[in-house]
């Protein structure tokens, strides 16, 4: 479904080039859950926005259903880069009906109002986005992310800055979800919903695998948690 | 069906800017609305003083025609403020509320942003053309064809001066200095289109650089249609050249710079 072949994206700045990601190579299935970890500035961010072609690489190519990435696949991912691609001015409901409306969505009412029941935010519907909670605000960010019902879901740290509740609310619907890459610095979370990981260090390819293999010699949560801090601190 | 998609997304986006400006108000009715009408009062002051004390004309401007002239100067400065400055602002806008990114990564063309993004500007001046057009009205009332055309002009010239804008606003998402760069040729444009004096107003030597403004020729050509005077072809020929140019340079400068370049900034 995605294959991404010998990534790599350099910066210049005025003092140096920065190796943002240096030969990254996946390839995923639908129904597959990539957790993408790594500390920060390891370029997990600049593989999501590669990804969603909100930047372009410096060499190495993605592939879509075998093909090169280009503008018509647009409609076929949908990004949640934290809350932000959030109006802040606008209220809930006029957020999600502009972006339901670039998106076609065909009866994009009914779709707005079950995704606002289902994540609890029907009461808050016409209050302006900048008068909600963090949590309430990546709610937005979320449904504003899968309202086209895309194929692919990119999520980056989606859960940051999220009280426990609403993270349960959407680790659930992350779960749900047929086909995710999703960063995080949450190793709780990545066992819990990834299928496979990817560990970038210092824009290298540190690791891609099943989580079965990080599992491997044990199946308790605790020791692929421990695992993966291991191999996430080499 | 495309066409229904289109119409749709458009004016989605128109809808999503007047609900973005509605939240505030005032700061818009200031920028666009008073500051040119601001400029019109200061130079009604001087032309009133100029032709009460015996002065005949001042190059194109006379005692009958100077209230014609600068309400149409105020109208086109109105929409040369939109198009070159409060235009690319909005991508400024965009880029710091991190909301940029959801125009990028849409399925969208440039071209239905751009008519979006003007059709909620066309609306948001449409008071500032009713009252500019009132007061033209009433010193020198024309029939309402000559009047559609003239606002047809005005608009035409307007989409042109939006699409060099586009560039403006592409270097602001991905070079901030270039933008500063684009702030000082606009203030230059706006100076020597001669919006509230005529060309007769300079030295002789800079009135040929004038006189190949786009925008010059624009308001020159909808002063003469009000007027009465005759049109030149060349003037017609100057603004839908300038206005076509500018649409497909803008577009693929605009395409070529997102494309090609990082959003830059944060």
């Amino acid at each position: 479904m995605l294959k991404v072949e010998k990534l790599k994206k350099f910066y210049k700045t005025k003092l140096n080039s920065i190796h943002a990601l240096n030969g990254i190579d996946f390839s995923l299935q639908k129904g597959d859950h990539l957790a993408v970890i790594g500390s920060n500035g390891s370029g997990k961010t600049t593989l999501i926005k590669l990804l969603t072609q909100l930047t372009h690489p410096t060499s190495g190519r993605i592939l879509i259903d075998d093909k090169p990435l280009s503008d018509n696949d647009k409609n076929k991912f949908g990004l949640m880069l934290g809350n932000s691609i959030v109006y802040h001015r606008l209220t809930v409901r006029q957020n999600l009906e502009y972006f339901a409306a670039i998106y076609n969505v065909e009866n994009a009412n009914e779709k707005i109002s079950h995704h606002l029941a289902e994540f609890g935010l029907t009461e808050r519907q016409h209050d302006l986005v900048e008068h909600l909670s963090e949590g309430m605000k990546s709610k937005v960010a979320f449904i504003r992310a899968i309202i086209h019902e895309p194929e692919i879901l990119i999520l980056d740290e989606p859960t940051n800055g999220v009280d426990p509740i609403s993270t349960d609310i959407l680790l659930w619907h992350i779960k749900k979800y047929p086909t995710v890459i999703f960063s995080s610095h949450n190793l709780y979370e990545v066992v819990d919903v990834a299928n496979k990981v990817l560990i970038i260090n210092q824009g290298e390819q540190a690791f891609f695998g099943d989580i079965k293999d990080v599992k491997a010699g044990s199946q308790s949560s605790q020791a692929v948690r421990e695992e993966l801090l291991k191999m996430y601190k080499k | 069906m495309r066409l229904t998609t289109s119409i749709k997304q458009v004016w989605a986006i128109t809808k999503k800017e007047i609900h973005l400006e509605a939240r505030y108000l005032i700061p818009f009715f200031s920028n666009v609305f008073f500051n040119p009408l601001k400029m019109a009062v200061w130079f009604f002051i001087v032309y009133f003083g100029f032709f009460s004390n015996g002065a005949t004309s001042l190059g194109d401007l006379n005692k009958e025609n100077y209230v014609l002239f600068l309400t149409i100067g105020s109208t086109f400065n109105m929409f040369f403020t939109i198009a070159s400055s409060n235009f690319p602002a909005k991508f400024f806008n965009e880029k710091y509320w991190k909301t940029i990114q959801g125009f990028i990564i849409a399925p969208l063309n440039n071209f239905k942003f751009v008519i979006g993004l003007s059709l909620a500007e066309l609306i948001k001046a449409s008071f500032g053309v009713l009252v500019f057009s009132a007061i033209a009205m009433i010193f020198f009332p024309i029939s309402i064809y000559k009047f559609l055309l003239v606002l047809a002009v005005i608009i035409f010239v307007f989409v042109g001066i939006m699409f060099i804008g586009l560039i403006r606003a592409a270097y602001i998402l991905v070079n901030e200095n270039i933008n500063t760069v684009f702030e000082y040729a606009f203030m230059a444009v706006g100076f020597i289109s001669c919006f509230y004096y005529p060309i007769q107003a300079f030295p002789k030597f800079l009135q040929p650089i004038i006189y190949y403004n786009p925008i010059y020729q624009g308001i020159t050509l909808v002063r003469n249609i009000w007027i009465d005077q005759p049109v030149q072809i060349f003037s017609i020929i100057y603004v839908v050249v300038f206005t076509i140019f500018a649409v497909i340079f803008g577009a693929a400068t605009f395409r070529r710079l997102i494309h090609h370049h990082d959003i830059e900034g944060y």
